[in-house]
């Protein structure tokens, strides 16, 4: 009887061990759930091909913090995603990269990427935030890493190869040092603002009569792009800060999604952000033009510029914006202040070791 | 009667989870190696580097031809299939690049020849590969099999359009005018990635002790046929009219057979 057990068991292993010679699978750990989701957020499905490991996650944020993963060994991530700011920068356009350029698009905050699965940067230039976290690695205005140096300064680190070695089974190699980031990245879940107390009946959850008026207006004209719990659709749209996109430069960046998806019907149109923490992430759009949350409140009230990929909820009967009175804006804005979630923002598993 | 039931349920796990390495041909009493030649030309004559060639009434010379060849197959008599699944080799020949503008140095390099190991033994009569990088790891950049880096110059990873591969790169210039221009014929798109077949017109024997090779003529005039280099001297992803165009000229004229041995 024991004896059949053992045999028993030792097929099941060879089983599993048999299921290793599919490449687009190699986890090395036993996958771990998603912490701290709160119950009113979609399912998370975990990368296939990275899955979550609490020695993955403690590795990328490691990494995230660390200087050296820049060229110059001056700028980390959290240069210019800081954790106080929801992982944002508090800058339109960010000069702290190590070329001190100014660059083409606004830091973006990360919140809740577990969930980013149609397309990152602000026109999805990439997939994944595997693929993605190579860009500013190697983008001469930000962080310009050469990744074989890379490598050696990691090597050369008291932690960084047992860590490694512990996350993958393997020693230092670029697609681990991504693979690490986008862990970590995965963990940024913020979903315990006010608001989301109030939504889920607890205590600390109460929204006074302005933020409750400017909570129904956000209901009538901001939800249906900024929606369910994520506060994002995760989709593209042209919200009218622009009516030319013609731009024939190599990098096309005026064409927003279209230079991605090279279909014109896409021109001028720029992923959703969410609104959760919108108090702290500002400036406001791609390019940062929008420094205070007032003028974004304006900017759809009278500011709306009428082109072909309009999205048509702000060209209602012909007419272009959203007819917002003064104390409407000042309702919305309440509003949106009770999306802030100052648990995620201290929150110190989230901050530099 | 319960553990039987177990070791059933176990045993057909172990074979449903094996049956991934089925795209392999039977494994056959014994296997060779053997070897693809990517032989660059321009029409007739050899290709060379910093060489002057007549394309269309201009003169071109070339600093970097290059491609990813991926999944590459051969199609035996008996119509069973070697694969090489997951397989990216980097055809190249090329003077030094700067990767990353000049953060890191990519050595001038001649790479044409793909050693394919562990053939079953048999006679094969197509050789079936890909030009570029399928979508799965060219949307994911972490999931490096082959040769896939970040390291060799051939990615996308500065927003150019995609974080993604550059499937094939021929960079140079047209000397014909008083000022020369630059010219650069890149793909990219997961839409530019084709599969080549090409019939041999005599079988490959695979056997153990015995060496053999298909030997590929690459006609680089050909990648620019039906393009207006002139008009058009960057095909990039600003063009992908033009990039569709040279990935089928790769899938149906780049590639001929100059001999099998």
């Amino acid at each position: 009887m024991l004896y059949r057990k053992i045999k028993i068991g030792s097929i099941v292993t060879a089983a599993l061990f048999a299921f290793s010679c599919s490449d687009t699978n190699d986890s090395y750990q036993e996958p771990l759930p998603l912490a701290g989701v709160p119950d009113n957020f979609p399912h998370f499905v975990d990368s296939k091909t990275n899955p979550l490991s609490a020695d993955g996650i403690a590795l990328g944020r490691k990494l995230f913090f660390d200087k050296r993963l820049s060229g110059n060994n001056q700028v980390a991530c959290a240069t210019c995603h800081q954790q106080s700011l929801a992982f944002s920068d508090g800058f339109a356009l960010t000069r702290k990269g190590i070329s001190g350029n100014a660059l083409e698009r606004n830091s973006p905050a990360l919140i809740n990427l577990a969930w980013a699965d149609n397309g990152l940067f602000w026109d999805g230039g990439s997939n994944n935030l595997e693929s993605q976290a190579f860009a500013p690695l190697a983008h001469a205005d930000e962080m310009h890493q050469n990744l074989e140096e890379l490598l050696e300064e990691l090597n050369a680190d008291a932690s960084y190869p047992k860590m490694f070695e512990k996350a993958f089974g393997k020693a230092i190699n670029q697609a681990d040092i991504v693979k690490a980031i986008a862990q970590f990245e995965r963990t940024l879940i913020s979903g315990n603002s006010r608001y989301d107390k109030y939504v889920r009946g607890e205590s600390g959850g109460s929204l006074d009569q302005n933020e409750l008026k400017g909570l129904q207006l956000a209901e009538q004209f901001c939800f249906s792009c900024h929606a369910g719990p994520l506060m994002t659709d995760n989709l593209y749209h042209n919200n009218g800060i622009d009516d030319d996109f013609d731009d024939d430069t190599e990098l096309m960046l005026k064409r927003g999604r279209a230079r991605i998806t090279g279909s014109s019907g896409d021109l001028g149109k720029f992923r959703t952000p969410t609104l959760r923490n919108v108090e702290k992430t500002g400036p406001y759009m791609h390019d940062g033009r929008f420094t205070t949350l007032q003028q974004v409140m304006e900017h759809y009230n009278s500011g709306i510029l009428d082109s072909p990929t309009l999205d048509p909820l702000l060209k209602k009967n012909g007419k272009l914006g959203i007819a917002l009175s003064e104390e409407e804006k000042t309702q919305l804005i309440s509003f949106l202040k009770t999306l802030t979630d100052y648990e995620f923002l201290s929150s110190s598993r989230f901050s530099e070791l | 009667m319960k553990n039987f039931k177990n070791f059933t349920l176990a045993l057909t796990a172990l074979i449903f989870l094996n049956s991934c390495s089925s795209d392999e041909a039977p494994s056959a009493a014994a296997e060779g190696t053997t070897q693809i030649n990517f032989d660059s030309k321009v029409g007739t004559a050899d290709f060379a580097l910093n060489t002057p060639f007549p394309i269309s009434g201009q003169s071109y010379q070339f600093d970097h031809l290059r491609y990813w060849v991926s999944d590459v197959r051969l199609v035996s008599d008996k119509n069973e299939t070697y694969a090489l699944s997951n397989s990216f080799f980097l055809i190249e020949e090329t003077t030094e690049i700067k990767v990353q503008e000049g953060k890191y140095t990519y050595p001038a390099q001649k790479r044409e020849a793909v050693e394919l190991k562990d053939v079953p033994s048999g006679s094969y009569t197509k050789l079936i590969f890909s030009v570029g990088v399928d979508a799965l790891h060219n949307d994911n950049m972490s999931i490096q099999d082959g040769e896939l880096s970040q390291l060799n110059g051939m990615t996308n990873i500065s927003w150019m359009w995609h974080t993604s591969y550059i499937f094939s790169s021929l960079t140079g210039k047209n000397m014909t005018p008083q000022t020369p221009v630059a010219i650069a014929v890149e793909t990219g798109l997961n839409t530019n990635y084709r599969t080549v077949e090409i019939t041999l017109p005599t079988a490959l024997v695979v056997s153990a002790g015995r060496s053999s090779k298909i030997n590929l003529n690459v006609d680089v005039e050909k990648i620019v046929k039906d393009i207006d280099l002139v008009a058009s001297p960057k095909v990039s992803a600003k063009t992908p009219e033009l990039m569709a165009k040279v990935a089928d000229n790769y899938k149906n004229t780049v590639f001929t057979v100059k001999s099998v041995e």
